[in-house]
């Protein structure tokens, strides 16, 4: 009788301990067929099929110019994806939510190694993708968007 | 069609259509600005023609056609699904058991698009659900329920975005609102015992307003078809007038505010007044209603979206205080209200329910008082920002409000209207840049009818906006507004 005690309260102890566990948060896996392409002045990421996903990115990107134009392609019903990203002398010069049809300067900062941050929070959607582009005209008219996201294919 | 172009083929149609059988009524309204009188010309209805009375009114007491309006319900969504999937590629449109699932399973966000696609496009959508039940012999509390059930089918199953609550509130709320005032005005279009070009005019007038009715008549074979006209489109009273004018918005005092709130130009204003207040409050839903829609010139909008106002207020019910019961003086009444305010010192809209006091005193057909006073309670508002703007095209706050509004009008009648009223209304934000706001301010309004036909009028109004944020700076906005116009009234006002 002792025994079968010890044995539920034990698998009370378990039972509790799991349910109060908070649940896996699934990362990225390889169906998100994450695609990165970091290169001097121009910066890309594309992320597909995400369900339920929360993960958090940053990448070193090598920028020659102040500014940078940037270019949301995201289909991201669900969830949050945020994009910060801060100049050679760490200062912020863009943050915000990814958005589905969106284009946009970078504040002015300092050329050299900036950082790009992605987070995504319960992310629920088609696909995360964003351009960065230090080589493009600065002044951001919103024509391009639409071209740009297409010849992504999104 | 944009919604320039509707609210002039609206108006058109309705100020064409009803100029005929009303006239033949021989009533002489008030004009302007609230129908809260029956005159002694127009206590009844208008008389059925002892022809009209021996023929069939296959429209008097419809019955229900449950398989009709669900199959349009399903068009009306189906069409935007189908043409956004097919024929734009849209990613949103491509709906999948996937996407109902995660629809069903997340939270549900707010969405950023522009004012006039979530105050204007959704309500007139919403309008589209409500008349799939209305057009098929539903009553007005029988098809309210149909823009909610369409509604939540297309945010959770009808597109791949998390479902929307403004989405959601703006086309139901709104849907019904713009629904039955769009019914009743087709109504008044609509004449069964009308035949040749007239009938041609006014089918093609009716389904302007209501496409849905149209389409009915249409395959029904109703639309050449000579039965009575139901009593309830001809209505005790019906007046439309047709203004056109100058507009004037100026700066008048603003703090922390950067965008140009001043500007000129033409305009156009349709108003249209359905049902006698006061005799008809107590009777069903919308037989009293009043819309007033206004068109500003690309100058006077700052070369922003033409449609600068439209405002649908509908009797949902009242119960009299005072005077006779077919004829009562003073009446508690309850209101169903769409508003949409677009102009460059003005961004406002919501769904409403408002209820209050209404009295009239003095001689209708010499000088006559009349008194409001509202209160309002908004489901859903939306108010300018300061700082909340996405590049979506979304630049106004969300939330909830309540408001306070009242009005004397004073009547000469004919000859003479004024209007002197107060609105105040205080949203809480629910979404976008953490804040409260007041708006409102006074007007005050003179009309003046030089002919039967021909009316002149002023307007002035002193809008006010303050904003109170919590991270950022307040906002206080100051806009005084001048309307200069002339109109005609259709049909003309009383004898001179």
């Amino acid at each position: 009788m002792r025994y079968v005690s010890t044995l539920l309260g034990l698998g009370a102890a378990i039972v509790l301990a799991l349910g109060c566990q908070e649940p896996a948060k699934p990362a990225l896996g390889p169906e998100n067929n994450l695609t990165v392409v970091n290169q001097q002045d121009t910066f890309s990421l594309a992320i597909d099929e995400l369900k339920n996903v929360y993960t958090e990115l940053s990448y070193t990107w090598a920028n020659s110019e102040p500014h940078a134009r940037i270019f949301h392609c995201s289909f991201l019903p669900h969830g949050e994806a945020l994009v910060v990203v801060t100049d050679a002398a760490g200062d912020t010069v863009y943050d915000r939510e990814l958005l589905y049809r969106l284009e946009g300067i970078t504040a002015e900062g300092v050329p050299g190694n900036w950082t790009v941050f992605l987070g995504i929070y319960g992310g629920v959607g088609a696909y995360v993708d964003f351009l960065l582009d230090a080589t493009a005209d600065t002044v951001v008219s919103g024509a391009l968007m639409k071209d740009v996201c297409e010849a992504r294919g999104r | 069609m944009s919604s320039r172009m509707l609210v002039s083929l609206g108006a058109w149609a309705v100020a064409g259509a009803i100029a005929g059988p009303l006239a033949a009524q021989q009533a002489p309204p008030p004009l302007y600005p609230v129908a809260v009188g029956r005159t002694a010309a127009d206590t009844s209805r208008a008389p059925m023609s002892a022809a009209q009375g021996q023929l069939p009114c296959p429209d008097c007491n419809p019955s229900p056609r449950f398989g009709w309006a669900v199959t349009e319900l399903m068009i009306v969504q189906a069409v935007p699904s189908v043409w956004n999937n097919i024929r734009r590629g849209e990613v949103w449109a491509k709906i999948t058991p996937r996407t109902w699932y995660d629809n069903l399973q997340n939270a549900w966000k707010w969405d950023d698009n522009a004012f006039l696609n979530n105050q204007f496009s959704h309500p007139y959508h919403g309008n589209l659900y409500f008349n799939s039940a209305r057009a098929n012999g539903y009553s007005f509390w029988g098809s309210a329920l149909w823009p909610f059930a369409g509604s939540a089918m297309w945010e959770l199953f009808g597109e791949a975005w998390a479902p929307a609550p403004n989405d959601f509130l703006n086309t139901s709320l709104g849907g019904i609102a713009l629904g039955e005032m769009l019914y009743r005005a087709s109504s008044v279009v609509l004449d069964n015992t009308a035949t040749g070009s007239e009938r041609v005019f006014r089918e093609i007038g009716a389904t302007i307003l209501n496409p849905i009715r149209g389409f009915n008549r249409l395959v029904r074979g109703e639309m050449n078809d000579i039965s009575q006209n139901p009593p309830e489109w001809r209505p005790s009273f019906v007046q439309a007038a047709l203004d056109v004018g100058y507009r004037r918005i100026s700066d008048g005092g603003a703090t922390d505010f950067g965008r140009d709130v001043s500007s000129e130009g033409g305009y156009l204003q349709f108003r249209l007044y359905h049902g006698n207040l006061l005799d008809e409050v107590t009777g069903k839903p919308f037989a009293h209603f009043q819309v007033t829609g206004e068109v500003g010139s690309k100058k006077a909008q700052n070369d922003a979206r033409r449609l600068s106002r439209l405002a649908a207020l509908g009797t949902l019910g009242g119960i009299a205080l005072a005077g006779d019961k077919e004829h009562p003086s003073q009446v508690l009444a309850g209101f169903l209200k769409y508003e949409y305010w677009s102009n460059p010192a003005v961004e406002w809209g919501g769904q409403s329910i408002r209820g209050g006091w209404i009295g009239r005193f003095g001689d209708q057909q010499g000088f006559s008082i009349q008194l409001r006073a509202l209160g309002s309670f908004y489901p859903i508002s939306a108010v300018r920002s300061d700082y909340f703007v996405t590049e979506e095209g979304r630049d106004y706050d969300y939330g909830t409000s309540l408001g306070g509004h009242a009005l004397l009008s004073a009547i000469w009648y004919p000859r003479v209207y004024f209007n002197l009223g107060y609105d105040l209304v205080h949203q809480w934000t629910l979404d976008g840049e953490k804040s409260q706001h007041t708006i409102g301010g006074g007007s005050a309004e003179l009309r003046v009818q030089v002919t039967r036909m021909i009316g002149l009028g002023a307007q002035y109004q002193n809008f006010h906006r303050w904003s109170r944020y919590v991270t950022q700076p307040d906002v206080d906005q100051n806009s005084p507004m001048f309307y200069l116009y002339a109109g005609i009234a259709i049909p003309s006002v009383g004898k001179n």
